[in-house]
């Protein structure tokens, strides 16, 4: 009877805990904006998204947060202007939501491709349309995560700014990268 | 007629509620994905958030992608930090929307007066210089022809240019700019502070320059003048360097 109990504690200590269901992750990373204008290419980047994932039986679920104001461009001034029409006193964050139905944790490391269905909210206006994540398992409890994706503008009803009478493009490119831990549970 | 119009009124009204679904669409250039089924999508919601019937319910048609909130409110409705705030929970506070409204076009009535500006400069650098060399170079034609013309160019100049400070300094700042040091606003003031220097000056000199004449110096005036043109080469200068430090 030992013999058996310890049999199973040591198979329970070989299988990764990635592949457990329901657990919990959280990340750190830096993510950024990508706008285009005539004359200028711009860059806005935040350290400071906040990420938790859940997965469990059913599939996962992903939802990250940033605060509008903690995206900087390298000029304050553009900054406070992307305050003003993000109108960041009202809408203070822009918060994505995604599901994964199915999905499962890798049990090995390596590679996959994850398609989430999101839901962007950036000025308070909601959008939905899938995102590819490529999320790289590098042990049971660590992993690292990449994602670029467009959003329009308009769609969030953001009034395009201009400079020199010419509008920036509609498209806005959102692109980061997260470090993801397991939650001790 | 009363029918036909009812109808009229039914299917104007269908067609004015379908208009901002097409609207989107065509905004978002959004594709349905082939990856997720709508339904699928729904009951995976319901069933992770625990509430499997309505949701379930809602996956028949109103959670398709490519569809904006109002198509999806409740999709998603988790919330994996338990503390976001809703966005109905922020109230807008009026004063601050009219600044930021009044902040943008004052700025872009600032933009549109600046690039006037800089456009009335370079014809009164023309016009001056045209006006310099018939008065004060030597073979000039001394005809004055070009006198009149360079002063009503330079008077919209220094008007234009009042007007675009105008829009700039009495503009709300319902947002206070972060200070970074040096950037391109650091280079568009310094440029226009330089433009400022040479417009005060060039208004001081044509004083100096009407004592020069009316004392019938010469020497003085054909000094004055020259003074004049390389301050208004410069002032020009400053201004539009501080309108194309935006382009870089």
């Amino acid at each position: 009877m030992r013999a058996m109990v310890a049999a199973v504690l040591m198979v329970g200590a070989a299988v990764p805990a990635a592949a457990s269901a329901d657990a919990r992750w959280s990340g750190k990373g830096q993510v950024e904006y990508v706008l285009e204008h005539k004359f200028h290419h711009v860059v806005g980047t935040s350290t400071e998204p906040e990420v938790r994932l859940a997965v469990d039986d059913a599939g996962l679920k992903v939802m990250a947060r940033a605060a509008v104001s903690s995206f900087k461009s390298g000029n304050g001034n553009r900054d406070a202007h992307a305050l003003e029409v993000l109108d960041a006193a009202h809408f203070p964050l822009v918060v994505v939501k995604g599901v994964a139905p199915g999905f499962k944790l890798p049990e090995t490391p390596g590679t996959i491709h994850v398609p989430l269905q999101v839901e962007v909210e950036l000025h308070g206006v909601t959008v939905t349309h899938p995102v590819d994540v490529a999320l790289h398992v590098r042990d049971a409890g660590h992993a690292d995560a990449t994602f670029e994706f467009p959003e329009s503008l308009t769609a969030h009803h953001i009034e395009r700014p201009s400079l020199m009478m010419i509008q920036v493009d509609d498209a806005l490119v959102i692109r980061g990268r997260v470090e993801l831990e397991r939650a001790t549970p | 007629m009363k029918y036909p119009v009812r109808w009229f009124g039914v299917l104007l009204s269908g067609a004015l509620g379908l208009c901002p679904l097409v609207v989107r669409a065509d905004v978002l250039h959004l594709d349905v994905p082939d990856r997720l089924d709508a339904r699928e999508l729904a009951r995976f919601v319901a069933e992770a958030d625990g509430a499997s019937g309505a949701a379930a319910d809602a996956g028949d048609g109103n959670t398709d992608a490519g569809s904006t909130s109002s198509a999806t409110a409740g999709s998603m409705d988790f919330d994996l930090f338990g503390d976001t705030p809703a966005k109905a929970d922020v109230a807008p506070d009026p004063e601050f929307v009219r600044q930021v409204e009044q902040r943008r076009s004052m700025l872009q009535t600032h933009q549109i007066l600046g690039l006037s500006t800089l456009g009335l400069m370079a014809t009164s650098v023309v016009l001056g210089q045209l006006n310099y060399g018939d008065l004060y170079a030597h073979g000039g034609a001394h005809t004055g022809d070009f006198l009149v013309a360079h002063r009503v160019s330079t008077y919209a100049s220094t008007g234009a240019f009042l007007g675009t400070a105008f829009f700039s300094l009495f503009a709300p700042t319902p947002i206070p700019k972060d200070g970074e040091g040096f950037d391109t606003t650091m280079a568009h003031k310094i440029g226009v502070i330089g433009a400022s220097a040479g417009m005060v000056t060039q208004v001081a000199l044509g004083f100096l320059t009407a004592r020069a004449a009316d004392a019938g110096n010469p020497d003085g005036l054909r000094r004055m003048a020259q003074i004049h043109q390389a301050v208004g080469y410069a002032t020009v200068g400053f201004m539009a360097a501080a309108a194309s430090v935006w382009v870089f």
